[in-house]
């Protein structure tokens, strides 16, 4: 057998005027690797900072979640025990505005502990803790389609609140999962006044503690859950604070590149066409290197690496664009996310923090 | 003996329709010397040629070419067997389009592993003229010039044989006057054997020997 550089230089020389020939395969093979890298590395990014974020996105280091009731004096005294606590409870109501228009909304009745990590952000600046008794932070969307404003009111149940501001930015909204409605906050002290929580009510109460330095969640939820047996809450942690998210990016990622490698293989008939059409044109510089005293196999080697050669650049051209998009990607993602909470800087694994 | 053929038999076609092209054919050619091949369209030349040079397997007799025996080679084998051993020189030049004419003169000879393979073309092309054409493609390059790659690629390796089918059909007079004559400069340089088919009767004068094939036979050697 022939040495390959002299395979190589033989094919070199052939191919280099007459590239053209491949084109459909180094278009097809590079859109394909630079789509699936870019899928893929897109659905880690996000994986990845979900999981950089988890404290905030989940508003603790854990968080136990029970439906239909609120936690008992002895599990309230078990959080207290292990960290700082903070509750919230959760419920979809409607909200009235005067001239009695309404709209389904999340109500969320929050403590003074809460945000445990992260920032609760409305339109005038940072606060924390609920907001004042019989007021209320309401979302743009419900600004927007009751017409409501600063200082006016909203009634939830049987209590008006006195709108205190607009939520900008509600830091365990992620970890809240899906919602049917904008969201609306008051203070835990004022959730019975609004009589909502009835025997049968759908809601939901979570408690979110922040742990001391070097204690593991998971630990604790197993001790906890030993105490507690009959509790029956559900328990996430930091290290996953957006399941459903999560679930829902790593599943389309999947999705999306099932969805390319099958164009890949669609277009994979047409690349094959292509590299048959080239190979036809070649028919006479093949039967010549015959006649030059070229074999069957070093023809065939001296065809396969023109191929080869190409694929490999097409493959390595995609894969550069995919070292490219990541950055650009997080950035993008970073800003908009900082937009609304300049503290928080941006980080990946492949990349040092960056400011936005 | 550089050729020793004995009883060739060469059919094609269908097995409904077959055509014998070659049918017995003898022929030996002494190591050193010229032959010319003459003979009517369709007599089986170019057929006795290629079977000679390895590119056509026969389906009967026996053939030593260069000390091998081709008869028993399949087409790689004969492939292998060409390389350093036989230069070919077409009437349609056969050069490769997408090569400079140094390359092209370069890969037989990289093929058979010889070395500097780009410092003896750019001799060879030299040798025949074509010293300023070296980085030309075969486009830019008149049928005269061409056929001289073709020559230059053909005599580049040292071959023992060389073959030459009617190298001078697509030319005109003059520029074939002087392929012919450079063809026979470059075999005597070379002290190769040459079997060259032509229709010129002047051409064939200038061989050791004529051979006059008719029907896919010999029929005629003359001194």
């Amino acid at each position: 057998m022939l040495p390959l550089a002299t395979l190589w230089r033989i094919a070199r020389r052939d191919l280099a005027t007459r590239i053209r020939g491949l084109r459909l395969l180094a278009v097809c093979l590079f859109l394909g690797v630079a789509t699936l890298a870019a899928i893929g590395s897109l659905t880690r990014g996000i994986t990845s900072e979900l999981e950089v974020r988890g404290q905030t996105i989940l508003g603790g280091d854990i968080e136990f979640s029970l439906p239909q009731r609120e936690a008992s004096a002895d599990e309230m005294a078990g959080f207290r025990r292990v960290g700082t606590p903070s509750s919230t409870v959760r419920l979809r109501a409607m909200a009235n505005d005067p001239d009695g228009e309404a709209l389904l909304s999340e109500l969320k009745a929050v403590d003074a502990a809460y945000p445990l990590y992260g920032t609760m952000r409305l339109e005038s600046g940072a606060r924390k803790g609920p907001p004042p008794p019989g007021g209320i932070w309401i979302g743009k969307d419900l600004v927007s389609r009751l017409d409501l404003k600063v200082g006016g009111r909203v009634k939830f149940g049987e209590k008006s609140f006195l709108i205190h501001g607009v939520i900008a930015e509600e830091p365990d909204r992620l970890g809240e999962g899906f919602t049917l409605g904008p969201v609306a906050i008051i203070g835990l002290t004022d959730l019975p006044a609004t009589q909502l929580i009835q025997p049968g009510s759908l809601y939901e109460s979570k408690y979110r503690v922040r742990l001391p330095d070097g204690a593991n969640p998971e630990t604790v939820g197993k001790a906890l859950t030993a105490e507690f047996p009959d509790a029956g809450w559900d328990i996430t942690d930091s290290s996953n604070g957006a399941p459903g998210t999560r679930r829902f990016i790593e599943r389309m990622g999947q999705f999306l590149s099932l969805v390319g490698l099958a164009a890949l293989v669609i277009a994979g008939i047409g690349v094959g066409n292509g590299v048959a059409s080239y190979l036809a044109g070649k028919r006479p510089g093949l039967a010549t290197l015959k006649v030059l005293g070229a074999d069957s196999g070093t023809v065939a080697r001296i065809y396969g690496l023109q191929i080869l050669a190409v694929a490999a650049v097409s493959i390595v051209a995609g894969l550069v664009v995919w070292r490219l998009r990541p950055s650009a990607g997080s950035r993008a993602t970073c800003c908009r996310s900082s937009r609304a909470s300049p503290s928080i800087r941006c980080r990946s694994r492949s990349a040092p923090p960056m400011a936005c | 003996m550089a050729i020793a053929a004995h009883n060739v038999t060469l059919t094609l076609g269908s097995d409904k329709a077959p055509v014998e092209i070659l049918r017995g054919v003898d022929l030996e050619v002494e190591a050193g010397t010229s032959v010319a091949l003459l003979g009517p369209s369709g007599s089986g030349k170019s057929s006795l040629m290629a079977v000679l040079a390895g590119l056509e397997r026969a389906d009967g007799g026996s053939i030593n070419v260069a000390g091998l025996d081709f008869a028993t080679m399949d087409e790689d084998d004969l492939a292998r067997a060409r390389r350093g051993r036989i230069g070919i020189v077409l009437q349609a030049f056969h050069l490769l389009p997408t090569m400079t004419a140094l390359e092209n003169v370069a890969v037989p000879l990289e093929l058979a592993g010889i070395a500097d393979p780009f410092g003896r073309a750019a001799a060879e092309l030299e040798a025949v003229g074509l010293g300023h054409r070296l980085t030309h493609y075969p486009a830019q390059l008149s049928g005269g010039e061409q056929q001289r790659v073709a020559i230059a690629r053909a005599m580049a390796s040292s071959p023992a044989i060389i073959f030459a089918d009617e190298p001078t059909g697509n030319l005109d007079t003059t520029t074939g006057q002087s392929i012919i004559e450079l063809i026979f400069a470059r075999r005597a340089a070379l002290g190769a054997t040459l079997l060259i088919i032509t229709h010129d009767p002047e051409l064939a004068e200038h061989c050791d020997r004529v051979v006059v094939m008719h029907d896919g036979k010999i029929e005629e050697r003359a001194a």
